[in-house]
């Protein structure tokens, strides 16, 4: 075995590498073809996601972007809505970042928490997009917290992490509102 | 190669879960609702058949040093493709499995059939074994999503059936043991199954050799 691959020398590692390749570049031109396919309609989901989540948040005829300068790095893009505003935070949980959406009136209290994607434990943290659990958040204002830590939040059972994530995306985004006012 | 043998090795005697234990990762994490067992089975065994039948056919061809490097560009092109038709086409499963789609890559019953069947056999047996060892998978997580989502929720067919797609309540909600959705109970229900199939591989053997 070793006389073989020694007598081969160069050529037996062209082989190697040549055949290596050839099969990498295949792979990758098959999947330029799929994700030609495929991107615009998943870019679309998206942006439909969003979209939607941001009118059941804070209906709306439009939403113009505004510049956030803000120091805090959850917050990701304010949105100027008719009659307020909507903020898109993304707080960490506990299956890495909770993408939402929040909508927030002139005066400064939020009319609706809306998650847009999440990767949190199926059954447990997962139930953050439960209506019951994100209609709580419905006309507070102020610094929010999960009830454990002293607020008027009912957490998730089995999901603090989640519970306290999303109150804090919802406390950011709050104060980002507050800033544009 | 005879099916029947394949499809018995399959969901039984050579079960990829149960007897080979590949796959643990993606079996203790997803198995919490029947949707994503179900979704979960289908990807991998798509994928299981499309990599078998692609290493079957180039199995003479890629020397032997760099087979495995190979297999994996194979492995990773085929569910990089189904992640994103999934997340085209199947949002919502797509959403659910998150993170455990990319990590079929690596999920070894897909190299481990490479390896130790695709390598070694004609492209029809590869095929053919794709189907019996994907069906194994699946029907394992099948059972593991049942168990754990009916202690753990207290429900059955999360994600499919029922209001808002969070599955027919069996138990009322004040019953079920929340750490059997957890890893925990993912050890658990595996631990027991594995017991059970054992025993009964066990008395087989033991049946045959007495007769």
């Amino acid at each position: 075995m070793t006389t073989t691959a020694n007598s081969g020398g160069a050529a037996y590692f062209a082989r190697l590498a040549g055949t290596l390749l050839l099969i990498s570049a295949v792979v990758a031109g098959l999947l330029g073809l799929v994700n030609h396919v495929t991107a615009d309609r998943i870019d679309a989901i998206n942006r439909e996601k969003t979209a939607a989540s941001m009118q059941e948040v804070l209906p709306s005829a439009s939403y113009t972007e505004l510049g956030y300068s803000g120091a805090d790095d959850t917050v990701k893009t304010v949105y100027q809505a008719d009659g307020g505003y909507v903020v898109e935070v993304t707080p960490s949980g506990f299956g890495g970042e909770i993408d939402m959406v929040v909508g927030i009136d002139a005066a400064g209290t939020v009319t609706g928490v809306s998650i847009v994607s999440m990767s949190e434990t199926s059954g447990l943290g997962a139930n953050a997009s439960k209506e019951s659990f994100r209609s709580q958040y419905i006309g507070k204002s102020g610094d929010l917290a999960v009830s454990k830590d002293g607020g008027e939040i009912d957490a998730l059972t089995g999901a603090t992490i989640t519970s306290r994530a999303v109150t804090r995306g919802v406390n950011s985004a709050l104060a980002a509102a507050a800033e544009l006012h | 190669m005879n099916f029947k043998k394949q499809l018995k090795d399959g969901l039984l005697t050579q079960n990829p879960v149960l007897v080979q234990l590949l796959g643990m990762c993606s079996t203790m994490a997803i198995t919490t609702t029947l949707f994503n067992g179900i979704g979960m089975g289908v990807a991998v065994t798509f994928i299981l058949i499309c990599s078998n039948v692609v290493i079957s056919l180039l199995r003479k061809v890629i020397p032997s040093k760099i087979r495995i490097a190979a297999y994996i560009v194979v492995i990773a092109g085929f569910v990089t493709m189904v992640d994103l038709l999934m997340q085209a086409y199947l949002p919502a499963l797509s959403e659910s499995l998150g993170i455990f789609i990319p990590l079929i890559v690596v999920n070894c019953i897909i190299l481990g059939r490479a390896e130790a069947f695709a390598s070694k056999n004609s492209v029809a047996a590869s095929a053919i074994d794709g189907v019996c060892q994907g069906l194994g998978y699946t029907i394992v997580l099948v059972i593991m999503c049942v168990v754990r989502e009916f202690l753990g929720s207290g429900t059955f067919g999360g994600g499919l059936l029922g209001p808002d797609g969070a599955g027919i309540r069996i138990l009322p909600s004040q019953f079920p043991a929340m750490m059997m959705i957890l890893p925990v109970g993912g050890f658990l229900t595996l631990g027991v199954l594995i017991a059970v199939v054992q025993y009964f591989l066990n008395r087989e053997k033991k049946g045959g050799a007495a007769e």
